[in-house]
């Protein structure tokens, strides 16, 4: 079908424009709202609290005394039977046995790569990730298009366990954008933000009955993000 | 969707008699306030915010063509497929031929006023297609075969107890399920069609011009879902969606989240700007963005009018305004409700089929003060009841009346005159009450209505006689 009226719309914009020509794209750095951490905060207590205040479970391993005991807790803790692991090369580089962690706590672990299909995770109870940024702000945590990571892992398991490498957890949102646009070492190789990405903070939710607050509707119903102490992964 | 923003008297005269929806909006409106007034209370640089985002919507807004130029630039260099249509029909032919040469007949859609706009729905499964609506709120009102009453939460106008009997009609889940067991019910349903679905078709909150991405803001997992498991996204969008730059979304989604629920940020947000890559597993195959006129350009267009064209669709003006706390989204007759509606409906269907919208406003101003993008909506309906009068929406007496007002309020003599004699009159009038002395529309008039009964002498003669004292 021929878009005959692309021509006729841009001719009509265009016989009466306002506004100046090349000024659309111009900078105009964004000034940081006072609600955003700023130099000296500490970005992990910060990222903790705002997940918890919207029923997300956050727990900064770098101040625990036994990480890997506090996430195995939290794992037995689910009672779930199988989880779905991505195939993020990182996961060999951290000093946290997360694969045994989760075989410990009675889940039966597949690894699986961009080849599954939503169909299939729907079958498992639990996904699990690697965050590729975190945001300490709002208690976000962002994934992009990766080879190894379905977009679905984190969307049709029941619930969602999620790793933040240290050097990914960010500020504010400004730090999120501008990362991306000049090339920060969590927004390089093969993280690809420039075609997709999605940003979770907490568990699914929905108030369309009453405007009564309900928790999971069609994702997750629990969402557990573990930040890593400095030290925990080679970067 | 058939306009009836004609028949806003008949419509809200029928809602204010319904004593379920007004405790229904009353609840809704309470809980909204409290949730907007807590995250704005919670950013003291609030008004810098509202500003930046107004300067960087009307920066995309003033600059249109380039704006869409440069979005379907970048969309298309990542293998996304760009279409403008000029109106609904043409639109819904658009989409209904996308999806045909897709080969796909089960659609899953998220939650998207422009889809109500054009009546998309109908259009579909008459042409043999299922269509299932994913966002909890728009499946209620699916199943109930109505149209969503507030622009983010459908089915505001629906008690609990009216969903429970339509789940069991329809899904034949317990007639007494509480709030969370139907939606459960509705998690199960929706899961099995969503993971078979060939086709998912969405709106769009913004679209960024720089970087070719469409962003998709939401709480449940509906619309990732519908944009994930399907081979196809079909993203239905108003071109007057776009924003400059990517960055402008810090600004942007705080204004947005925090004045539409409260919420710091929403649990999901997505951000699209290609199908699959080629390393990817899931995601869809073919990404369309369908751009829709249908009246934006012509807003546009008109330079008093043009900033209805930087609203986010966050229902703030909906949530506190009187008006639509008391009649309800039916009553506007068309698909967006409330002082935003009655801005823009009337450029959308045409002022002569929704000229009683600019009247819907008492003109209190909340709904320009709670609008995170600055929109003088106030002024704007002003505007647009002086364009209805123009376009011949006035009757006699209305013109009559406002005649005889302009050339009193010009001419302080016979304004005293009037006055003078007029007071003892009024007093009568107020005392026996206004429709025993006048009958007619007076009694129409007055059925909702007490009028104040004025003092035994004016300001005037107070001011002459305290004027003197000064300040005290």
């Amino acid at each position: 079908m021929p878009d005959d009226y692309r021509e006729r719309l841009f001719g009509f914009l265009r016989s009466r424009a306002v506004g100046q020509p090349g000024e659309l794209l111009v900078e105009d750095p964004a000034p940081r709202p006072s609600t955003a951490p700023g130099a000296g905060d500490d970005l992990a207590e910060r990222f903790c609290s705002e997940l918890s205040a919207v029923g997300g479970e956050a727990v900064n391993l770098g101040a625990v005394e036994d990480p890997a005991a506090e996430l195995g807790n939290w794992l037995k803790g689910l009672g779930l039977a199988s989880a779905a692991m991505d195939s993020d090369p990182a996961w060999e580089l951290l000093a946290l046995p997360v694969r045994e962690l989760l075989s410990s706590a009675g889940l039966a672990v597949d690894s699986v790569d961009s080849s599954v299909n939503p169909q299939e995770l729907a079958g498992y109870d639990l996904g699990v990730t690697l965050a590729d940024a975190a945001i300490a702000e709002t208690g976000t945590i962002a994934q992009c298009a990766r080879p190894f990571r379905p977009r679905a892992i984190s969307l049709v398991p029941r619930c969602h366990l999620v790793l933040v490498p240290s050097d990914r957890l960010l500020g504010g949102m400004e730090d999120f954008f501008e990362g991306i646009d000049e090339g920060a070492c969590w927004a390089t190789g093969d993280a690809d933000f420039d075609s997709y990405f999605t940003w979770i903070t907490g568990p699914s939710r929905t108030a369309d009955i009453e405007k009564t607050l309900t928790i999971g509707v069609h994702g997750p119903e629990r969402i557990g993000v573990f930040l890593l102490g400095e030290g925990a992964s080679d970067g | 969707m058939r306009p009836r923003s004609d028949q806003f008297h008949e419509l809200s005269s029928r809602a204010l008699e319904d004593d379920s929806l007004r405790e229904a909006l009353k609840r809704a409106s309470s809980s909204f306030h409290a949730a907007k007034t807590d995250a704005v209370d919670s950013m003291p640089d609030w008004e810098e915010l509202r500003q930046r985002g107004h300067d960087r919507k009307n920066r995309a807004i003033e600059n249109l063509p380039e704006a869409l130029e440069t979005f379907e630039k970048n969309f298309r260099s990542r293998g996304g497929e760009v279409h403008y249509c000029e109106d609904g029909a043409s639109a819904r032919d658009r989409i209904l031929s996308i999806i045909r040469s897709s080969g796909g007949s089960s659609v899953t859609k998220s939650k998207s006023m422009v889809t109500e706009e054009i009546a998309l729905n109908d259009h579909l499964e008459a042409a043999g297609l299922s269509v299932l609506e994913g966002d909890l709120g728009e499946y209620i009102i699916q199943l109930a075969g109505e149209h969503p009453s507030h622009i983010i939460a459908p089915a505001i106008h629906k008690s609990r107890e009216e969903v429970a009997q339509l789940f069991h009609d329809h899904l034949g889940s317990d007639p007494d399920a509480d709030i969370p067991e139907l939606t459960r019910v509705a998690r199960k349903t929706l899961r099995e069609a969503f993971l078979e679905a060939d086709i998912g078709i969405s709106g769009a909150n913004f679209v960024i011009a720089e970087t070719g991405t469409i962003v998709l803001v939401e709480n449940e997992g509906n619309i990732r879902m519908s944009t994930t498991v399907p081979r196809v996204h079909i993203a239905v969008v108003g071109i007057e969606k776009v924003l400059p730059r990517r960055s402008d979304l810090a600004t942007l989604l705080r204004l947005l989240c925090r004045s539409a629920t409260g919420q710091r940020v929403t649990s999901y947000i997505s951000f699209i700007s290609a199908p699959r890559t080629g390393v990817e597993g899931d995601g869809p195959e073919k990404l369309h963005v369908v751009f829709l006129d249908a009246g934006r350009s012509r807003l546009w267009a008109d330079p008093t009018q043009r900033e209805a064209l930087n609203c986010i669709r966050c229902g703030a003006c909906l949530n506190f305004c009187p008006v639509y706390e008391s009649v309800g989204g039916h009553s506007y007759g068309w698909v967006y409700p409330g002082p935003i509606g009655s801005v823009i409906t009337p450029h959308y269907i045409g002022i002569e089929k929704a000229s009683q919208l600019p009247q819907a406003s008492s003109l209190c101003g909340r709904c320009g003060e709670v609008c995170p993008m600055k929109i003088p909506l106030p002024d704007m309906l002003l505007g647009l009841r002086a364009k209805a009068v123009e376009a011949g929406s006035a009757g006699f007496v209305e013109k009559l009346s406002m005649r005889s007002f302009s050339l009193l309020a010009r001419s302080p003599r016979l304004w005293r005159l009037l006055l003078a004699f007029g007071r003892p009159f009024y007093r009568l009038v107020v005392r026996a009450g206004l429709a025993a002395v006048l009958g007619g529309a007076a009694r129409r008039w007055s059925r909702s209505r007490s009028l104040p009964l004025p003092g035994r002498s004016g300001f005037r003669r107070w001011w002459r006689e305290n004027a003197e004292k000064g300040g005290e």
